[in-house]
């Protein structure tokens, strides 16, 4: 149980700066997951926090105490690697107990906790195979097994899920969910799948380019996303992301082929933001855009339909029910949910309001 | 052969795809099968024709040889007497000694500063290039060339060994390095040791190479000091490539011909006469060839030996990565 705090947390190889001023406080007992685009520096920031990379400038304190100098294996944490990083000549129980036994725990204890997270994770009856007689599901469970035994205060995983098949890494997600609420132990996760993220974190950090975008519950990020960056890198598919045309007064702005009316902003919007599921295609009429259906994307549940729209270059995607068909160069209308429109301002930052927009043909 | 590539092999076989295809099934199990088990033959021809021709054949003339007792141009088949004579001589004996001391000794450092290089080389920051290539630079070199260096280094009155040695104060200004048989046999050994260290390192850095970077950093996690590290990871990552190479440089070494013959002869008082050497000079100094078979016969039969254990490494390894 640790409270984990970064202040103006730099790094930088050579000239080169890859984290820019991390500012970050992970609560007790919080599950908070880094997620951002290849190189924004997520796993760097959790190379950081378990001291296999140093600082270069800033500090990291667990509990208050400032880590910045601690060996790794000093600081209480463990790590979940990507790759698993089993040794592979040892068992599934020297594996897991190899900390332990370099710490100089005897015997008996290293047995009963090794026994006893093997249990947690159904690992009983694999203790004494070697890491290449297992599954990777199994592989992924041992090396979880392996930090579980050291009873860190702060667990750290690097994509744990991403070297495993779809339907495998469904039932891990599931798997940490349970751990989490059995330990209650801090956990900082790193992934690229923003799924995991918003399933398993109570806070999300987004990160792009070195730098915090946004912090905040998985909900808080898709729904009051702080800037263009965050709203487009929250939620599958993207939001849609229309240009807007001239102002004509009245908070009244050209839109392909169209028109919306926006609150009225302290800064000029330049762009605004919808997602998928609040777009409907429906019939020509007057209070909607028009487009010509480029694609369809039948998953089931639902159906992805990419319209370009009439007047923009943007081909816009919406998420329409599962059993709606619609023929590629059908012309449609797209009607907008004005109500959750999100406006962002020239500098991508977003603009909120306490008006509703409207829009219209 | 799978059945998928069948067609296609027939195919090419026969010019008219079409007809090949609509012939009955029969076509694959009969004739076509035995066509096919043909031409594998015509492509191995070539490579078997070699082989008999350089391997086989000289390996049988060997054996032939070794049962003969030759004089001049004269041979008369004497059955395993050379062997007899060689096996109650004493010096096929003292040779065979020698040889494995070389062997053992060399293979022995070979192994342990190859190691240690490759493991300096692997964290080596800067001027890495250059010193790969500088290490390398002994097994580049022919032996012989090598050996003819050594040579003139390690000469007692001129040469820079002794001379450095002396300015030092290890040893008094004339030590005959390769003229006292108590110091040529080390002088051979660690020459041997410059000439087959670099081949290893190579090997066993590109061993260093393969181990997952992540393991050393959960050991870190784990609290492993270097030691710890070196003893826990990089050991047993390396595990059967130390057994393969070290096998590979003692079938190599045991072998070895050149830098002693060049060095010593197999002198003084034959102190460096491994059995190589000796082949060669029963060969071309006694004139006795048939007797010189013989050794070369024995010497193959313990290359044999440990080529067996080398291949079952192999295969281990192999079987470990699956």
């Amino acid at each position: 149980m640790a409270k984990l705090e970064l202040s103006g947390v730099k790094k930088s190889y050579g000239s080169t700066d890859v984290l820019k001023g991390i500012d970050l406080t992970v609560e007790d007992g919080e599950f908070v997951a880094f997620v951002g685009p290849s190189g924004c520096g997520k796993s760097t920031l959790l190379r950081l926090i378990c001291g296999l990379d140093e600082i270069s400038e800033g500090t990291m304190a667990i509990d208050g105490h400032i880590v910045n100098d601690v060996p790794p294996s000093k600081r209480g944490i463990a790590m979940v690697f990507q790759s698993y990083a089993l040794y592979p000549h040892m068992s599934v129980a020297d594996n897991m107990g190899y900390a332990l036994r370099l710490a100089g725990t005897p015997n008996g204890e290293i047995r009963q906790r090794v026994q006893a997270a093997a249990r947690i994770l159904r690992l009983d009856a694999y203790l004494d195979r070697k890491p290449r007689q297992l599954s990777g599901g199994q592989r992924q469970r041992v090396a979880i097994g392996r930090a579980i035994v050291r009873e860190p205060k702060v667990f750290l995983f690097d994509e744990p899920l991403s070297n495993l098949d779809a339907a495998l890494r469904v039932d891990m997600r599931i798997e940490i969910a349970r751990m989490k609420e059995r330990l209650g132990t801090t956990m900082v996760y790193v992934t690229h799948d923003q799924v995991e993220a918003m399933t398993l974190a109570d806070k999300i950090v987004v990160l792009n380019a070195g730098k915090v975008e946004q912090i905040g519950s998985p909900l808080e990020l898709y729904n009051k996303p702080g800037n263009r960056f965050v709203a487009g890198f929250i939620g599958s598919p993207k939001m849609n992301f229309l240009k807007l045309g001239k102002g004509c007064g009245n908070g009244s702005y050209a839109v392909a082929g169209g028109s919306v009316t926006l609150p009225v902003f302290a800064h000029a919007p330049v762009e605004i933001g919808i997602r998928p599921e609040h777009l409907t295609l429906a019939e020509r009429g007057k209070n909607t855009l028009s487009g010509v259906v480029a694609m369809t994307e039948h998953l089931g549940s639902d159906t992805y339909a990419y319209v370009a729209l009439n007047g923009a270059e943007e081909t816009v995607v919406a998420r329409i029910p599962g059993e709606k068909t619609f023929r590629p160069r059908q012309e449609v209308g797209v009607e907008v949910d004005a109500s959750v429109i999100h406006a962002f301002a020239a500098d991508g930052t977003a603009i909120t309001s306490s008006g509703n927009a409207r829009v219209a043909a | 052969m799978s059945v998928a590539t069948r067609p296609a092999t027939a195919g090419q076989a026969d010019d008219v795809g079409i007809g090949v295809a609509s012939r009955s099934r029969s076509v694959w199990r009969g004739p076509g099968l035995r066509r096919e088990r043909r031409h594998g033959y015509y492509f191995l021809a070539p490579a078997l024709l070699l082989t008999v021709a350089l391997i086989a054949l000289p390996l049988a003339r060997a054996f032939w040889t070794s049962l003969q007792r030759t004089r001049g141009l004269r041979s008369d088949f004497t059955g395993l007497d050379n062997y007899l004579y060689i096996f109650t001589s004493t010096q096929f004996w003292d040779s065979l000694r020698i040889s494995v001391i070389f062997t053992a000794v060399c293979v022995f450092f070979h192994m342990l500063v190859g190691l240690g290089l490759a493991l300096l080389l692997k964290r080596a920051v800067f001027a890495r290039t250059l010193f790969r290539v500088g290490f390398l630079a002994p097994w580049i070199v022919a032996p012989s060339i090598g050996a003819i260096i050594w040579v003139w280094l390690l000469e007692p009155q001129f040469g820079v060994v002794n001379y450095m040695l002396s300015g030092i104060g290890l040893v008094d200004r004339y030590q005959a390095w390769l003229g006292t048989p108590s110091l040529a046999l080390a002088s051979v050994i660690i020459v041997d040791i410059w000439r087959g260290t670099p081949f290893v390192m190579l090997l066993l850095l590109a061993g260093l190479q393969g181990i997952p970077k992540d393991q050393y950093e959960a050991a870190a996690m784990d609290g492993a000091t270097a030691w710890q590290q070196f003893r826990f990871v990089t050991l047993p990552n390396l595990r059967y490539l130390l057994i393969v190479s070290s096998t590979l440089d003692l079938i190599y070494t045991i072998r070895h011909f050149d830098i002693i013959a060049v060095m010593t002869g197999g002198g003084p008082i034959d102190a460096t006469e491994v059995l190589p050497v000796l082949i060669y000079n029963t060969a071309f100094t006694q004139n006795n060839f048939g007797r010189a078979s013989a050794i070369g016969i024995v010497l193959l039969g313990i290359i044999l030996l440990f080529s067996i254990f080398y291949l079952r490494a192999m295969r281990l390894g192999k079987a470990r990565e699956d």
